[in-house]
């Protein structure tokens, strides 16, 4: 009986055994993929790197904007502080013995004496000679030292600083070297007396209460202020989520629904952290863990000189790292600050765009077909390199930056790692698809000249001022003035440093001004001038008489002060031009053509058109135009219009029809959009004659001025403001002043435009000087010949 | 074919099969500890192959040792080792420490749950012997106290694992002492009702260890925590393949992804690095090791000494099953060794001794002589 139940219970063995092989058969036969998949996606890591954007340089070649790296030291309490860790393994080992003598090393105990330590030899850490050895634990018994001689022995790493002497053979005393215990502190310490040296005013002590304030929070048993304050966060997330939850009633619609359903999950996610950490040990203990092993900031932006010293000497400083910062500087400075523009981190609308596009976003999971997915594989990425995003990536905010954006970004690299179970990357990298960097883009802007016409205008300061210097024949334009402008590198701490610094100029700082709305005055007269002449309502040799009001039942509006000295006058299109009479215009534009015909003619000359490859500026309102009152219109008020559109105007006329498309990127096809208009001859002589008489009698005859020493043809302009905030006496000296022009007259090179907003002066007298001022330095610096 | 008669061949088969298990162990040991570039033996592999040779010491000593004075000692070991046990959870509530499952003894730290499998096999190989005196009342609730006690005393060092290997034992020795089928059904029927009791006297951390068991992936990040010992197995095993990666190369194993992979998990780097061609040769390698020790059971004549055979391999095989299953996630986890082939402490050297004793009772079959002298009578009943 006995026997053959033995034989049942070898049987129940194979049975077992065969049960046993099934499942391995399953798993390692069948649904071995799977798994392979799963042990690969444990190892396997893609990590993105971002790419440098391109740079932007002048005409000449000078760089104007590049990404530079700025250098921070970082430290994490792990690295810092070990001494907890060496209360931890000491206690250990001499409590290990059963001697009870020993028990009062009690880990609490000991990492109290060290911390005791710590503060006797606190002003000596970090200096050269290092201080002496200190007493720690005297007479040892014999077996215990022996163990904790052995230990040192074999792992010197794990007890930094611990020095065992036999003080006779049947005991022994522990001494700790302050330096090396307390390495972290001493790195800190030293950090921070070089950067005292190479000249920041840094308080002493000052760096490493940052990190005591920190050690601090983490050597409280409850870590109550940590906790404290993660809950308070917790609980505001969790209060604005419900307000936000409330706000959205439940609707119909399919992705308000789904928007709503993420927030509830959400919400619920968090709630349930909240009572993980309310409730549980273990979320506290995490959370220690976390913050204990985290990377944080110690200093910004430390001098290379410091960058260097920690690279060579990085035993000298214990726990401290280098972490680089890719930063964009626009090295023009203000001459350029606003038509560069400016880069920052990518804000939602960024992200929600490229996912609009279907533009992936390498680092971030995106949601897929409902679910949340993220680029793991090389060949995916090979792929879809070229449109890739990186979550850190810079986009430009404003100016050129933003506008070449797609040209300039980089195209993020991606880096395959294997990691092991604590995320370290384990080996060499097993592929790499390195970061593509950004083109380059050449401005046909003259940095010198754009400087200089900075100066000249802040030598002025007006309350705001544009200047357009370009080839009228290709529209390239090779000066641009906005002024004022911000200073690219100031980085403010607090908003009332930044208030006070933009409250000191009213015009405010940040406006690329040629491309701003401003009222174009007397200079839209040529506009109407060339329009009527084309339309055939006026011509050559038709002769009107100003005497200086348009209206003699409304004499307080439309009247004309431009040739007080010369009144009445009789004279024909060309002379009005130059002597920019008012009532010439009234006439002409506002009772003759009309205001349609008007917005015909200023739509033909390229007003308000998209202009390719320049930030954006404001279009016609078309309300505006239609409340305008036409007489006004004719001389170039009641509407607004910008700089840059004058230009295009000037080209226009200087090249007698060839509209050249104004650019400041050298780019061919820029230069080659172009469009001519054909209009009658007589036209553009009127108008130009007109011009060139501006500057012999005309408006911008005055020998202060100096304009007529040159061969040039000038139109200016003066409009009067109603702006409401100047006060009533005020307002005569609230004027824009304009003048817009080429030279030379014939065969001309250059086209200028001038705007001055809100001058005490008439447009010639104004903008007259600037423009002097230029085509001198145009003369002597880059070799026009100018002059009569 | 002297040698092929009596306990031999079941001997031979039993010492070729575990020299196999210890040194697939052996490079195992080596291959968990060590990257892949350390040549063999590394240091824990050397140590785990001192602690062979020292185990072997037993294993000898129990060869030569006439098992049958075993017998007699049983009940001495017995007390001894639940004094040892005693000891421990003395001192456990005395320093209030958490888990307390070792005594430091020289160059061992000894367990004595581990001692107290042995101990209580023999007690109730003893206890169990048919046909000693006609069966009383008493004697069918002594098997469960000899059991129970040391059951309940190891769990609550705690050590639940240890534990529930000693019930099968009781089961398998009441099995082959020739109990009634019926009341084995009965015994079975009361222990399944008091089960789900059980539940209330788990600690929290071994009711977590049943729910990741049951439900290793789910999207519970608390369950995702805990299963990721489990969930990191079965990924070992499965992304082994039929052939492997290679002893060394295995990515879960050298990458960390395998916490004690030297130990309670070494199964799994071995079907990470050998595939399913290693796992199934190892559990052909236990098949044939248990299948040996029942034929020695089989072939003896001595009622003590099968008894003591039957409860160390019934012990032995269920540890076996239970750490292979839980590397495979068809257990829960428990800090079971695999027998012969993980990292060894006092397991090791318990388990060379346990087979000792079954290598000595194979080579000392009783010879019956019958009254009309022949060689080889009938067994007992």
């Amino acid at each position: 009986m006995q026997r053959s139940r033995v034989v049942v219970l070898a049987m129940v063995t194979l049975v077992l055994c065969l049960v046993l092989g099934t499942r391995l058969v399953w798993l390692q036969a069948i649904d071995t993929l799977r798994y392979q998949q799963l042990a690969d996606q444990n190892r396997l890591f893609t990590q993105f790197d971002t790419a440098p954007r391109g740079r932007i340089l002048d005409r000449n070649g000078t760089v104007l904007a590049q990404d530079d790296f700025r250098h921070d030291v970082v430290y994490s309490l792990r690295e810092l502080e070990e001494v907890r860790w060496l209360a931890k393994r000491l206690a250990r080992i001499l409590q290990k013995s059963g001697d009870d003598s020993t028990t009062p090393f009690s880990e609490e105990h000991l990492y109290q004496a060290l911390e005791r330590l710590r503060e006797l030899t606190r002003d000596r850490l970090g200096t050269e000679p290092p201080p002496p050895l200190e007493p720690l634990i005297h007479q040892l018994a014999k077996p215990v030292a022996r163990r904790l001689e052995k230990a040192v022995g074999q792992f010197p790493g794990s007890y930094p600083g611990l020095v065992v002497e036999w003080t006779s053979p049947e005991a022994a005393s522990v001494w700790i070297a302050p330096d090396e215990l307390f390495a972290g502190e001493a790195a800190v310490r030293r950090l921070e007396r070089l950067l005292q040296t190479s000249g920041q005013a840094l308080r002493s002590g000052a760096l490493y209460e940052r990190v005591a304030a920190r050690y601090r929070a983490m050597q409280d048993p409850a870590f109550r202020v940590v906790v404290a304050g993660k809950e308070q966060q917790l609980v505001d997330r969790i209060k604005s989520l419900e307000e936000k939850l409330s706000a959205s009633q439940p609707s119909e619609d399919a992705t308000a629904a789904e928007r709503r359903e993420a927030l509830q999950q959400r919400l619920k996610r968090l709630v349930t952290q909240l009572e993980n950490l309310r409730n549980d040990p273990s979320a506290i203990h995490r959370l220690r863990q976390e913050w204990y092993e985290s990377e944080e900031l110690l200093t910004r932006d430390v001098p290379f000189a410091v960058v260097r010293e920690l690279s060579y000497f990085p035993e000298r400083y214990h726990g401290l790292k280098i972490n680089e910062r890719r930063m964009r500087t626009n090295l023009a400075g203000e001459a350029l600050a606003a038509l560069i523009g400016e880069v920052s981190e990518p804000q939602p609308g960024d992200i929600d765009t490229w996912i609009e596009r279907g533009e992936p976003i390498v680092d971030s999971w995106i949601k897929e077909h409902g679910e949340l997915r993220k680029l793991r594989d090389a060949r995916a990425f090979d792929a879809v390199q070229d449109s890739a995003h990186h979550s850190n990536e810079a986009v430009g905010r404003t100016g050129i930056e933003r506008v070449y954006d797609d040209r300039l970004r980089g195209r993020p690299g991606a880096l395959g790692l294997e990691l092991d179970v604590r995320s370290r990357p384990y080996g060499p990298e097993l592929w790499k698809l390195p970061p593509v960097p950004g083109r380059e883009i050449r401005l046909t802007l003259d940095l010198e000249l754009c400087r200089h016409i900075y100066a000249t205008l802040a030598q002025l300061d007006p309350y705001g001022a544009s200047v357009l210097i370009g080839d009228p024949n290709t529209g390239a334009l090779i000066g641009w003035g906005s002024y004022p402008s911000f200073d690219p590198e100031l980085r403010f701490q607090n908003s009332a440093a930044y208030e006070a610094y933009n409250d000191a100029k009213p015009g405010g700082r940040r406006l690329n001004r040629p491309l701003c709305q401003v009222a174009p005055g007397s200079v839209f007269k040529l506009v109407v001038g060339l329009g009527a002449i084309q339309d055939g309502i006026i011509a050559r040799g038709d002769r009107f008489t100003c005497v200086g009001v348009h209206d003699p039942e409304r004499p307080d509006i439309l009247r004309c002060r431009n040739h007080l000295g010369h009144m009445p006058l009789e004279m024909e299109i060309s002379e009005a031009l130059a002597r920019s009479c008012n009532c010439f215009f009234y006439n002409l534009g506002g009772s003759r053509m009309g205001l349609e015909r008007m917005r015909y003619w200023a739509g033909r000359f390229g007003f308000w058109a998209p202009l390719p490859g320049l930030p954006r500026r404001p279009v016609l309102k078309e309300t505006t135009w239609h409340d305008a009152v036409p007489a006004m219109v004719a001389i170039g008020e009641n509407f607004t219009t910008t700089a840059i559109d004058l230009f295009r105007l000037v080209c226009g006329i200087a090249t007698r029809g060839k509209f050249a498309l104004p650019h400041v990127v050298a780019d061919a096809e820029l230069a080659r959009a172009d469009y001519e208009l054909e209009l009658r001859a007589e036209a553009w002589n009127a108008v130009r004659s007109g011009m060139v008489a501006a500057v012999s009698y005309g408006t911008a005859s005055d020998e202060q001025i100096g304009l007529c020493h040159y061969d040039i043809a000038v139109k200016t302009g003066t409009a009067e403001t109603s702006w409401r905030a100047t006060p009533r006496a005020a307002l005569s000296k609230a004027n824009h002043a304009w003048l817009v022009g080429f030279a030379p007259v014939e065969e001309p090179q250059l086209a200028i435009v001038i705007c001055i907003e809100r001058s005490p002066y008439h447009g010639g007298e104004a903008a007259g000087p600037v423009a002097v001022n230029l085509l001198e330095y145009l003369e002597s610096h880059h070799g026009y010949r100018l002059r009569r | 074919m002297k040698l092929l008669r009596g306990a031999r061949v079941p001997a031979v088969t039993l010492i070729v099969s575990l020299a196999s298990l210890l040194w697939i162990g052996t490079i195992f040991v080596h291959s968990a500890t060590t990257g892949a570039e350390v040549p063999f033996p590394g240091a824990q592999a050397r140590e785990h192959f001192q602690r062979i040779a020292f185990g072997m010491v037993f294993l000898s000593f129990f060869l030569v040792f006439d098992y049958r004075q075993l017998k007699h000692l049983a009940p001495l070991l017995y007390a001894a080792g639940l004094g040892l046990l005693c000891y421990l959870l003395v001192t456990k509530y005395v320093s209030s420490q958490g888990v307390v499952r070792w005594i430091r003894f020289g160059y061992l730290n000894l367990q004595p749950a581990e001692l107290l499998k042995v101990f209580t096999v023999l007690l109730l190989a003893r206890v169990l012997i048919p046909g000693r005196r006609p069966p009383q009342n008493w004697d069918q609730l002594l098997p469960f106290l000899i059991v129970g006690v040391p059951t309940v005393l190891v769990s609550l060092q705690p050590d639940l694992g240890t534990a529930l290997v000693m019930p099968p034992a009781l089961v398998a020795m009441l099995w082959t002492s020739g109990i009634s089928g019926r009341r084995l059904f009965n015994y079975g029927a009361i222990a399944a009702a008091l089960m789900p009791a059980a539940w209330f006297v788990l600690h929290e951390y071994q009711r977590m260890r049943l729910r990741v068991f049951l439900n290793p992936y789910e999207e519970n990040p608390i369950i995702r925590e805990a299963s990721f010992q489990l969930r990191q197995s079965i990924t070992a095993i499965g992304s082994g393949g039929t052939w492997g990666k290679g002893v060394g190369l295995g990515t879960q194993n050298y990458l960390g992804y395998l916490p004690e992979g030297h130990n309670d998990f070494i199964f799994a780097v071995i079907g990470e690095e050998w595939g399913l061609v290693g796992t199934l040769s190892v559990v052909a390698l236990y098949l044939l090791l248990y299948v040996s020790c029942f034929a020695i059971a089989y072939r003896t004549r001595e009622p003590f000494g099968r008894l003591v055979v039957v409860g160390i391999t019934a012990e032995l095989m269920f540890q076996t099953f239970i750490n292979i299953a839980m590397t495979t996630g068809w257990a829960p986890v428990t800090g079971l060794p695999l027998p012969f082939v993980s990292w060894g402490g006092t397991a090791l050297f318990v388990y060379l001794a346990a087979l000792g004793i079954i290598l000595g009772i194979a080579l000392r079959p009783v010879r019956m002589v019958t009254p009309d002298g022949l060689q080889h009578g009938t067994s007992f009943r």
